[in-house]
């Protein structure tokens, strides 16, 4: 402990009995921005070289500018920049965080161009992070990018690293684009499930195309207040009423960086709306073809049954007596990871867990680290 | 060592049959209204035999007995009403929002839950009572 006081963050202000609680942090981002992290993984030589010329394809949902305090040069990296293991480690002991899972920030490659250029990519970062980045002795694992873009081509990354120690999940993101219930993805769920990863979905850029909603926002603010919230809820939404889970029972799907205070609304929202419409589901095309008129559950227990959320940005009630009432409401002792979303400026150190009323030791210790452990089998 | 009324004891001592009326008043294809103190019951007639079911939806307390039945001003809807009785189901349909019971065993597969069915006796003169 005494050893472990000097490496505190001090700026923090972490509270002592953070660093006697095991803390596992689901959302924690390796940021390859300068192209010579990676490019010595991209085998293909074309690919190589338009990567060392124009650098990473551009999504088409960026555009929003954070800056107000001075000007941000390398996206939104305010804690600072780890690019391998030992220099997590450094960090980890900084935050009062024991092990991390680590996950690939490029927010934008999903909705970026050159599907080709994007598949070396996902190769490139899946064996950068094997390679730098993983070190389960240290409490470092990792999530591999599936290119959902191209479900065949995850199958195929599945298969390349399906035996790694330390990737625990597989990482893509949540888009107003194909929904994550979509039939292409059965082949990858069954493979999934089998192999016991959870599919582990990250925000995506902040909308501005392909959405109408997002293409109508006129400020930053209300892009991250929103814009990843509705797009987690549509993925949600259209994972269980299209009979995802009825036919993938298994499936664990982890949601990153959306918030959590929209669960109850959304779950008992669609329970309603199922009450009103129950027959339905019935005519979407995986109920159709598996012959089920009805789903198995209400929409609301998919919610804690197969689904996670991790905690950043957390906005919490002032009442602790609300507090507790919203976490039983979201089944959070179930269904919550804690987050930090290291380095960015929404940063979530642990603090938040260990001073208010409204959260007791049993859920704390779920939160900390017991539904990662559960979720990712660490 | 003394007697002790159970709960259970009292529910099956408690049981009878209640008059509801006679089978006329039953018409066929249709839902019928009964208030017995505060119990609602809807009876169907579904080919000549009855049925007796909760009167109100646990969704949102909507009237079942009006499943299958013409609203008031039903031509100006637009067709927009739900409620159906299924005859070879054995089923009706909620008409506010469209949950499907079953007359004999009071099952709907979105609750997960049965509501209360009743037994349904016709003497041969026709009177009609229920078991409640």
């Amino acid at each position: 402990m005494e050893g472990r006081e000097q490496e505190k963050n001090k700026r923090l202000n972490i509270p002592d009995e953070a660093w006697d609680e095991y803390i596992i942090d689901a959302d924690f981002h390796l940021n390859l921005f300068d192209k010579k992290e990676y490019l010595e993984y991209i085998s293909d030589h074309r690919v190589r070289k338009k990567l060392e010329v124009g650098g990473m394809p551009s999504g088409v949902t960026g555009g929003w500018n954070f800056a107000y305090a001075h000007h941000i040069t390398d996206s939104l990296n305010t804690q600072g920049v780890a690019l391998n293991a030992e220099e997590i480690e450094g960090l980890k002991k900084q935050y009062a965080i024991d092990a991390v899972i680590v996950g690939p920030g490029m927010i934008n490659l999903p909705t970026a161009r050159y599907p080709v250029i994007k598949n070396a990519i996902v190769e490139a970062y899946n064996n950068y992070l094997v390679d730098k980045v993983i070190d389960v002795e240290s409490g470092v694992y990792g999530l591999a990018i599936i290119p959902q873009w191209d479900p065949q081509a995850c199958l195929k990354e599945i298969d390349r690293i399906k035996d790694i120690e330390g990737i625990v999940g597989l990482q893509g993101w949540y888009t107003p684009q194909t929904l994550f219930g979509s039939m292409e993805y059965d082949e990858m769920y069954e493979e999934m499930t089998d192999l016991n990863l959870p599919l582990v979905l990250h925000g995506s850029g902040f909308t501005s195309r392909f959405d109408m909603l997002g293409n109508s926002m006129k400020s930053v603010v209300e892009a991250l207040t929103l814009s990843w919230t509705y797009n987690a809820m549509a993925n949600v939404l259209n994972l269980i009423f299209t009979g995802t889970f009825d036919r993938h029972k298994d499936l664990k799907v982890v949601i990153q960086e959306a918030g959590t205070n929209w669960v109850p609304f959304a779950s008992l929202r669609a329970d309603e709306c199922y009450y009103a419409l129950p027959e339905d589901v019935m005519l979407s095309q995986r109920m159709f073809e598996d012959g089920r008129e009805y789903l198995e559950h209400m929409p609301s227990e998919y919610f804690h049954k197969n689904m996670y959320y991790t905690t950043q940005p957390i906005a919490l009630p002032k009442n602790p007596e609300h507090v507790k009432a919203m976490f039983e409401m979201c089944h959070a002792s179930e269904t919550f990871l804690y987050s930090s979303d290291w380095p960015h400026n929404t940063f979530d150190p642990p603090n938040w867990l260990f001073n208010n009323r409204g959260i007791d030791s049993d859920m704390r210790s779920r939160i900390c680290h017991g539904n990662a452990q559960e979720v990712f089998g660490i | 060592m003394p007697w002790k009324c159970t709960r259970s004891f009292w529910y099956i001592v408690k049981m009878r049959e209640k008059i509801i009326g006679n089978f006329e008043d039953f018409p066929e294809g249709k839902g019928t209204r009964i208030k017995l103190g505060g119990l609602k019951i809807a009876v169907f007639n579904i080919e000549g035999k009855l049925y007796a079911i909760q009167g109100s939806c646990p969704h949102k307390q909507a009237p079942l007995h009006e499943s299958g039945s013409n609203r008031y001003n039903s031509d100006k809807c637009g067709g927009a009403y739900l409620g159906e009785i299924d005859i070879e189901l054995k089923t009706v349909k909620c008409p506010w929002h469209g949950l499907r019971f079953n007359l004999e065993t009071g099952e709907n597969p979105v609750l997960g839950r049965k509501i209360p069915t009743y037994e349904v006796i016709v003497k041969g003169s026709g009177e009609v009572s229920v078991v409640v």
